[in-house]
């Protein structure tokens, strides 16, 4: 397993740490600023607008998509069985952004409703989010 | 907004206030205007009017020697320094070099460029050699070359450290830290690391936690960009490929390109998709190659042997790192970027002549264009589809063909747009020479998240 796979499953990092955790039960979460209330992703201790602590929040996973790569070559990143695989960008309702993968991979579009589930990510083996279109 | 009553009519009428420049301290007591220079009440600079509508903007001068440095802010960098020197190693395939050597290469030309020996060289700014990292990148690189630099730095901002390098090499020598500075890169990753193995270790430096798990490859980051410019303006494919197509025709102009064969438009829609919408030949190269440029004062540059290239202006934009943290898709850091190179330059889009642009892949020069200012948002498309950067276009961009076509080693790679800009402004640029006093270069690096902009010039332009 390569070093960055390894960093990966969040090793040095308890913020990622954490973030990992939850994924591993199912759950994709995301800070909170205690004091004005901004919403971060990746998790952080320290709000980025005011310095104040920030607290883990639980997202409903619900939200659009609000843009999309259709991949064809994936290089040696684990991903070479899945081609072609989409990665985008999905626009939480809870009000904070996340890169992830998109499936069914043929029906993406921008504005689509989907929902979070968790699987293997095929770079690094460990459950991650995976969001699925709602049906249209 | 503007407060005072020191400026002109005609600045204030096409207003829109953005924030002072970092070089002008607020409460700056000024006495003309900064635009044009006509004459006014005294009053204090609160905030720099840089709209690029104001026509005022290529003709004021700053009037620093009487405002700026009787307010004790620090004296200018624009015209400071020049570029005195430029150079390349062999490009495209290179067999049998390693980075450092390539970059070696690419500096004793520079140097022979300049008229310069080794023992003139006292700053020394490298990349890092991405197909072997060494650790003190530059010192190896000094040991290598033969020089003893008195100031030196391995310069890592990704993609944008061509631009990067050249504002503080300019800063460098302005502020005595060095007089001659070697600006030095180069990487075999190519004949190193082919281009899966270079896809695959760009894709695995992405973020651990919130990229690399989802397979981004960095093709794929450009294209989510891509993809949101075609939703919000109908940016086509067509009009993407029509960028490939430009680069390749001033590619063949040079007598050198990696890429060098006939291309269109249908050529690079039949090529294979790679992270939809990109095409292969929406995506730049992988190549093996060098660049270098010598910094140093105006002055001195002027007593060297080649016409002087004044650096104008500087400036640099960070505002993300993780794409999904991008403030929007569709306009970047490079707008800020540029708009701080523009304003220490005292000039605008509109006066720039020859442009080199990072152009990693087909959208991204969309994007830039407008961010740039050389486009209204959302109408790069039909630009690029009508001529817009070609050798005769409005804003000749790359006229080396860039990335797409003339040299992509790496982190080296934005150094070939400054170095053309150069060439273009010595007159310099055989077969494909523009007009030029005003050049404008941009690097960029990340997805959008490093961005570097220089303002270069002729002696007419000062
Ligand atoms: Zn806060």
């Amino acid at each position: 397993m390569s070093k960055s796979s390894q960093m990966a499953e969040g090793l040095d990092d308890p913020d990622a740490a954490a973030f990992w955790r939850a994924a591993a039960e199912g759950r994709l979460v995301y800070s909170q600023c205690t004091a004005c209330e901004a919403k971060w992703f990746p998790l952080r201790g320290v709000c980025s607008a005011c310095g104040s602590d920030c607290a883990e929040r639980q997202s409903s996973g619900r939200g659009e998509v609000y843009t999309w790569s259709r991949v064809h070559r994936s290089g040696e990143t684990g991903f070479a069985q899945q081609v072609p695989y989409v990665v985008g960008m999905i626009a939480l309702d809870d009000g904070f952004r996340i890169m992830a993968n998109i499936e069914p991979v043929a029906a993406v579009e921008i504005g689509r409703r989907c929902h979070v589930t968790f699987r293997a990510s095929p770079a690094t083996g460990k459950p991650a989010p995976l969001f699925i279109l709602d049906e249209a | 907004m503007v407060i005072s009553s020191g400026f002109c009519v005609t600045a204030v009428r096409y207003g829109g206030g953005v924030t002072l420049p970092y070089y002008i301290r607020p409460g700056t007591r000024m006495s003309s205007c900064m635009f044009c220079n006509a004459a006014g009440e005294p009053g204090v600079a609160m905030a720099l009017l840089t709209s690029p509508a104001c026509r005022a903007i290529s003709r004021w001068r700053w009037l620093w020697d009487r405002e700026i440095s009787m307010s004790g802010s620090a004296a200018p960098l624009r015209g400071a320094a020049a570029i005195a020197g430029v150079g390349e190693s062999a490009i495209g395939r290179v067999e049998g070099k390693s980075g450092v050597r390539l970059a070696i290469d690419a500096a004793r030309a520079a140097m022979e460029d300049a008229g310069l020996a080794l023992g003139d060289i006292d700053g020394l700014l490298v990349t890092p050699v991405f197909v072997k990292s060494w650790p003190r990148q530059a010192n190896v690189f000094a040991e290598f070359l033969g020089v003893k630099p008195r100031w030196a730095m391995t310069y890592q901002n990704s993609g944008a450290s061509a631009c990067s390098m050249v504002g503080t090499a300019a800063a460098a020598v302005h502020s005595g830290l060095a007089d001659v500075v070697l600006i030095a890169t180069g990487d075999n990753e190519l004949t190193g690391l082919g281009t899966t193995g270079v896809v695959t270790e760009l894709a695995r430096q992405r973020d651990p936690d919130v990229e690399v798990p989802y397979g981004l490859i960095v093709p794929a980051g450009f294209a989510m960009a891509a993809r949101r410019h075609m939703h919000e303006y109908g940016t086509t494919p067509e009009q993407m490929a029509a960028v490939a197509v430009t680069m390749r025709d001033h590619a063949r102009r040079t007598g050198r390109a990696h890429h060098a064969g006939p291309l269109n438009v249908a050529d690079v829609l039949a090529s294979p998709m790679i992270a939809d919408p990109f095409h292969r030949l929406d995506c730049s190269l992988v190549s093996d190659g060098g660049g270098a440029v010598i910094v140093t004062s105006l002055e001195r540059a002027r007593h060297l042997k080649k016409s002087p290239v004044p650096i104008l202006g500087v400036g640099e934009a960070y505002t993300h790192e993780r794409l999904s943290n991008a403030p929007s898709l569709t306009t970047f850091g490079g707008k800020l970027s540029a708009e701080r190179a523009y304003g220490m330059a005292g000039v605008g889009p509109a006066d720039m002549q020859v442009a080199g642009i990072y152009d990693c892949f087909t959208g991204v020069v969309l994007i830039e264009l407008e961010d740039f200012g050389f486009c209204k948002p959302g109408e790069s498309g039909p630009f690029v589809a009508s001529g817009g950067i070609g050798v005769n276009g409005r804003i000749p961009v790359n006229t080396h063909g860039g990335l797409l076509s003339y040299c992509h080693p790496g982190y080296p790679g934005g150094i070939f747009h400054v170095i053309e800009v150069a060439r273009q402004l010595r007159g310099e640029a055989s077969g494909r020479q523009v007009k030029c006093d005003l050049g404008f270069v941009n690097s960029m690096g990340g997805v959008f998240a490093t961005n570097s902009t220089v303002i270069l010039g002729t002696e007419n332009a000062l």
